[in-house]
């Protein structure tokens, strides 16, 4: 077991590595430059040649990328900093640290100012989506699955094909319609601030509902075919036969097995919430995450979109592994 | 009064083409601690009567009409609450895939527990004494670990024989079987028929046996019904059945059945025409008018034919049983004795199959010498495990030998895949495969492989000449020319084998490979594909390598033998050599756990004890050292067997000389 | 199921015909009519009696609603509803299955490939496909649409590379298990290559699982394409694109409900209809 994570680790790394380089090559190589994006629109040609020549930028990709690499684990100092610039870029923990982001040129300020804030707003909006998630797509799965084929199956089976047919912004249009527009019961935007005669939690529902309604739909048709499919195994037909009471058979021996494949899918709507907050986000203006992720990548924002999509990926990757070890750990058919 | 008495029982499903009588109407009657075994082929209605009795229909079945009397009770009429009680109280099931029967994520003990606990309110400490002590009943060696252990981790007659606890542990009146031992290998198989005759003396636990096998069910039984569409079409003691068989469709089953001691030559298989009707669609007067070769007009066809009480306890529903002939008339023996030539085909010698698994090896066949001649049939036998699947794709070029030479044709084909073999070569050599689900491509034509085999060996080219070939070729295996267009799923599993066996021979084979070809077939469909394959065999000349775990039919068809064993050779030689003393100790135990479908016959008994050894970890001296009941002493462990050569080519591989192995006692003996 | 479904000789994998039996499933056919409605007006749009998705009537600017001259009245610039969501319908039902069909192609080869010579063909397949597949897909879109910028081919090949290695994936697994069936090794025996084992043996039996993921691709790219328009990333103006709609007139979401709530309605009903079909298709491969 300790091998195989310590397998599973090195592999995450190199996901992640080649991930970030792929990033990279996506944000540097498109049309525009470098330096024009960092210095904006209103630069003299002058300026950004000089930057241009600054930031070595006619190297190589992959030169530049490991430069890159450089200065995130502290080897080199960031470029951009360098008062010859005359850029007025600073952090005030230094040109040269671990976990150096860069500069964000977007917001003018170190990406580790910009990035940690954000990301625990968001980790506030995605975890109380999933502590909804979760429950509710469990108990409506397992009671559709159950009995597969009832009325309490179709109706489940329905409203959740419908709610995963709704993409999350068009759930944010109808539900601010009816709650904000039309009930006035809830706010339309979300900026976390107290200052809108709105307090905080109800500022939070709109957002948790949308993240929450689209995705337990899903979760819960893979809860409800997992449960179905695991009450025709001839295990089932055993226990049944043997004459345990309902709730034994169900719960002793259908439960167990059937959670073990949507274990797997719960974990990785950890990742799909993360791509999922970016709509949202926009949607309420919620100051988060996602949103300014998607604002790095409309402004150009490399070193921003570098830093949030790697922080990205190391949750995707690092939920993927956390699936992998508790599957096995679950199915002792999977342990060795 | 009877323990369980079915009175007019009809079963019927819904499905999207209409109510279907899967069980048009069924009675029958068991005894306390009777043990009755119902046979019939598959389709027929077997699973789903059992499954009836237990309340188990699904949300689609009902019982719209009959009574299931259990101990006074009529339980296609009980509430659940009562259902549960007798559900594993008093009437317990025994599966047939004890791989799938237990829960994967639960411990043995946790699975056997429950039973008590739910039954009789034992507690977690009775419950577990009563676990350990049914698993010692049912002798599986250290029951403490046993319970700890996870179902994967036991092998498949170990399961069973877990399966077989549960359903003992809250002691049932009534015990139903449903193939209990189908998918076995025949010498666990026999262990466990064994473990059933003894438990049900011990117990007095009435049996219901279902299976398709007639020699399964002559060694537990002691009274037989046969089934047909739904229906029971003959009732009797089990030695007055297999004496006088009464109903045709019981003598068609015999008579498909190969019989101790009868070979191709001297009587042929007589298979039962046409197949088993799907549910719901069987004449009401006699499900098997269709097939049957005495069916009169008027007299069969009119009225629905009741039970008849032919004497001596012997049910038959037949309106024609005492026009019948007295013995099933045996067909002509048509077949001319064997060539005897000694033109050898194909000569393998040390051939060697080693799969490095990490720093091991495993030896799926390790030294493997055999022959076989012109036109003769040359069987591999063994138990899975044995290699013999291995070594036929070596053969067939599917895989390749890591040592040894294969030659065929004059070349040295044992590490040619077939990618490098020439187009002759690969004509040449053929193979027809096991299952007949997976042998033809879904998705294509059944003719589709037959014309694309033509067009790839040259046999023929142009779309006339091809379409001329193909019409030959499903005319050489009895099968109408139109089928060619059918797609695989609209044919029965004889037809699909069929077909295989057609794609076999497009390229004129000088030999064929067959793995397993009948082993997924009902018994009356298998002996019709044996014919047909025998007979262009015979025809065309074929060299016949047949792979097979069935030592009936290899006895039946085989002009030599080879008995193989975790990867070697124990014993090789002509086939009667082979059921004769002097026996390797291995085909002898063999032999002996072949449940035989005549109780007239009595068959000396010899198990194996313990599991077939690790291929990866096989013992140093000889490999049966391990499991042998002849075993001499540690020269078996240590040193591999000598090779002992009796007469007309008759090999065995083992440290007891020839003259003591010649004086056993044979296996199969008349009772009279 | 031994115990609710009598067995017969035809038992076996069915899922071939199930294209025939389509009729059969109640919810595929709502999905199916749902689908076909929005490809009937796409492809009738030029033909119909509207007003020039494109062309402002300023005359309806003051009062946009429902009216005998636009039913679904106008949006902010006073351009006809009705007939940008017949037109935006036309965008999408052309890109989306246009992108998920090029996905199969490229995912179809990986999954093929990957699945038959395993070896390093396969981990090199699948190593590339977990790096794609770590990457939280809308995050993955917007980076990619961002960088190389807004159009509809773009958003295909945004599509291809999202999706493809999911698909690989499926495909994969289904050869996996179709190289143990025998009818593969029957085909060796007829020397057959390694492509047309490939593409003649194999790929045909994939298309049963494949058939009901093509369609939930096909409600899933739909939305990509909403969403990416919503998130000012979609077709370039003045292209009627429903997402971008969608984000046009959620500003005046107060004022104007309609302006949003059409597009909106319009969108998910197209989504729905392809899921329900995908739905309807897994119940049909289950029944059998």
């Amino acid at each position: 077991m300790i091998r195989y994570m310590l397998r599973r680790g090195a592999e995450m790394l190199i996901t992640l590595l080649v991930a970030s380089f792929l990033v990279f090559l996506v944000t540097e190589f498109s049309p525009g430059n470098v330096a024009r994006k960092t210095l904006g629109a209103f630069a003299l040609q002058s300026q950004v040649d000089l930057l241009y020549e600054k930031l070595h930028l006619n190297d190589p990709l992959l030169v530049r990328y490991v430069r890159w690499a450089g200065v995130l684990t502290g080897l080199q100092a960031d470029p951009l900093q360098d008062p010859a610039l005359k850029l007025d870029f600073k952090d005030p923990r230094g040109d040269q640290y671990f976990g150096n982001f860069g500069y964000s040129t977007l917001y003018k300020a170190p990406v580790n100012d910009v990035l940690w804030d954000r990301l625990g707003n968001t980790a506030l909006l995605a975890g109380l989506a999933f502590a909804v998630i979760v429950p509710l797509s469990l108990l409506l799965g397992v009671l559709a699955g159950m009995r597969a084929g009832t009325t309490l199956d179709r109706v489940v089976s329905t409203i959740s094909i419908i709610m995963t047919s709704i993409p999350e912004f068009a759930l944010g249009v109808i539900l601010v319609a009816v709650f904000v527009v039309w009930l006035k019961l809830l706010p339309g935007t979300s900026p976390l601030k107290n200052n809108s005669g709105w307090p905080i939690w109800t500022q939070l529902i709109l957002p948790v509902s949308v993240l929450a309604l689209y995705d337990a739909g899903y979760v819960a048709r893979i809860v409800r075919a997992s449960m179905a499919e695991v009450m025709a195994k001839p295990y089932v037909r055993t226990a049944v036969l043997k004459g345990l009471p309902w709730r034994t058979v169900i719960l002793r021996h259908a439960l167990r097995n059937a959670l073990i494949a949507p274990f797997t899918v719960i974990l990785l709507q950890i990742n799909w919430l993360i791509g999922g907050v970016v709509v949202t986000e926009l949607v309420f203006a919620y100051p988060g995450f996602g949103r300014m992720l998607l604002d790095a990548s409309l402004f150009g924002d490399v070193s921003l979109i570098e830093a949030a999509t790697l922080i990205a990926l190391f949750v995707a990757t690092a939920t993927q592994l956390l699936s992998d070890i508790g599957y096995r750990l679950l199915d002792p058919q999977a342990r060795r | 009064m009877a323990l369980l008495s079915i009175r007019d029982l009809r079963v019927e499903y819904r499905t999207s083409r209409g109510t279907v009588a899967a069980i048009p109407d069924f009675s029958l009657d068991i005894g306390a601690g009777e043990s009755f075994g119902l046979v019939g082929e598959s389709g027929c209605g077997k699973s789903t009567l059992i499954m009836a009795i237990m309340g188990y229909m699904g949300r689609n079945g009902g019982m719209p009409r009959g009574q299931i009397l259990f101990e006074g009770k009529d339980l296609a009429r009980a509430t659940p609450e009562e259902l549960r009680a007798i559900r594993g109280g008093r009437i317990a099931i025994v599966y047939q895939e004890p791989a799938t029967a237990l829960n994967p994520s639960l411990t043995i003990g946790q699975q056997l527990m429950e039973v008590p606990i739910a039954h009789t309110g034992a507690s977690q400490r009775e419950a577990r004494a009563a676990a350990a002590r049914v698993l010692q009943d049912v002798h599986l060696p250290d029951p403490d670990s046993v319970m700890r252990r996870y179902p994967h981790q036991l092998s498949g007659g170990q399961k069973q024989r877990v399966v077989i606890a549960m359903a003992l542990l809250a002691n049932p009146a009534l015990l139903l079987l449903d193939e209990p031992t189908t998918g076995l290998d025949v010498t666990v198989e026999a262990t466990v028929l064994d473990l059933l005759n003894e438990l049900r003396q011990k117990y007095g636990t009435a049996l219901f046996y279902i299976s398709h096998n007639l020699g399964v069910i002559a060694q537990v039984c002691d009274r037989i019904g046969v089934m047909y569409a739904g229906r029971l079409v003959e009732d009797a003691p089990a030695a007055e059945l297999f004496a006088h068989p009464r109903h045709p469709y019981t003598r068609g089953l015999l008579a498909s059945l190969p019989r101790p001691g009868a070979d191709k030559h001297s009587h042929p298989l007589v298979s039962i025409p046409g197949v088993v009707p799907s549910a719901g669609r069987a004449p009401e007067s006699c499900g098997f008018l269709t097939r049957c070769g005495f069916a009169t007009p008027g007299v069969c066809d009119a009225a629905p034919v009741a039970m008849i009480d032919s004497g001596a306890g012997h049910l038959v529903r037949c309106a024609r049983w005492q026009d019948l002939p007295a013995e099933q008339v045996a067909a002509a023996a048509t077949r001319g004795a064997a060539v005897r030539e000694s033109d050898v085909v194909m000569d393998a010698h040390d051939i060697s199959r080693v799969f490095p698994v990490g720093r091991r090896k495993l030896l799926a066949n390790d030294r493997l010498n055999m022959a076989a001649q012109r036109g003769h049939v040359l069987a591999v036998v063994g138990e899975s495990g044995s290699g013999k699947s291995t070594f036929a794709k070596v053969l067939a070029g599917l895989d390749t030998a890591t040592g040894g030479k294969l030659r065929v044709m004059g070349a040295d084909l044992a590490s040619v895949p077939v990618r490098r073999r020439t187009p002759q070569q690969v004509a040449a050599i053929q193979m027809v495969f096991q299952n007949p689900d997976g042998t033809l491509n879904p998705s294509h034509p059944v003719g589709w492989p037959l014309a694309r085999a033509l067009r790839k060996f040259g046999i023929a080219s142009g779309k006339a000449d091809i379409e001329k070939r193909v019409t030959a070729l499903l005319d050489m295996v009895r099968l109408p020319p139109s089928l060619r267009h059918a797609l695989p799923r609209q044919l029965s599993g004889g037809q699909k084998q069929r077909i295989a066996i057609a794609r076999a021979f497009a390229g004129n084979p000088e030999l064929l490979v067959a793995d397993e070809p009948v082993s997924a077939l009902d018994v009356s469909v298998q002996a019709a594909v044996i014919n047909l394959l025998l007979r262009i065999q015979e025809e065309q000349g074929t060299t016949l390598v047949f792979i097979s775990h069935d030592l009936g039919l290899v006895r039946y068809l085989a002009d030599e033998v080879v008995v193989m064993y975790l990867g070697q050779v124990m014993e090789a030689g002509p086939t009667a050599a082979i059921f004769e003393p002097p026996y390797h100790p291995y085909t002898e135990a063999l032999l002996s756990a072949v449940p035989v479908p005549d109780p007239s016959i009595r068959t000396k008994r010899i198990r194996l004890q313990g599991e077939i050894p690790s291929p990866l970890n096989v013992p140093a001296g000889c490999r049966f050292a391990t499991r042998c009941p002849r075993k001499l002493g540690t020269i078996c462990d240590t040193t591999p067997p000598p090779r002992r050569d009796n007469r007309d080519g008759h090999v065995i591989h083992c440290h007891i000389p020839l003259e003591q192995l010649a004086e056993v006692e044979p296996v199969f003996r008349h009772a009279s | 199921m031994p115990a609710s479904l009598p067995s017969t000789e035809t038992a076996g994998r069915a899922t071939p015909g199930i294209l025939r039996r389509l009729p059969t499933s109640g919810v595929a056919m709502v999905g199916l009519g749902i689908v076909l409605f929005w490809v009937v007006l796409a492809l009738l749009a030029p033909v119909l009696p509207m007003p020039d998705p494109n062309k402002s009537d300023y005359a309806a600017m003051s009062a946009p609603f429902s009216s005998a001259k636009h039913w679904l009245g106008v949006d902010s610039l006073g351009r006809d509803l009705m007939s940008r969501i017949i037109w935006g319908g036309r965008t999408v039902l052309a890109v989306a299955p246009l992108a998920v069909l090029a996905a199969y192609t490229v995912g179809c080869i990986m999954g093929l490939l990957a699945g038959y010579y395993r070896g390093w063909v396969d981990t090199l397949v699948s190593r590339a496909s977990d790096v794609i597949l770590s990457f939280p897909v809308i995050v993955l879109y917007v980076i990619l649409i961002a960088n190389i910028g807004p159009s509809a081919l773009n958003i295909v090949v945004a599509v291809v590379l999202a999706s493809s290695p999911g698909i690989a994936r499926i495909v994969r697994g289904l050869v996996l298990s179709l190289m143990h069936q025998e009818f593969v090794a029957a085909a060796y025996m007829r020397r057959e290559s390694d492509i047309f084992v490939m593409v003649i043996e194999l790929l045909p039996n994939c298309r049963g699982p494949l058939i009901t993921d093509f369609c939930l691709r096909l409600g899933y790219t739909t939305i990509t394409i909403g969403t990416l328009g919503f998130l000012g990333l979609g077709l370039p103006p003045p292209n009627p694109d429903w997402g971008g709609m969608v984000k046009q007139a959620t500003a005046m979401i107060t004022v104007f409900p309609h302006m949003s709530l059409y597009p909106t309605v319009a969108l998910v009903s197209l989504i729905l209809g392809f899921n329900l079909l995908a739905d309807g298709l897994t119940e049909l491969s289950q029944a059998d």
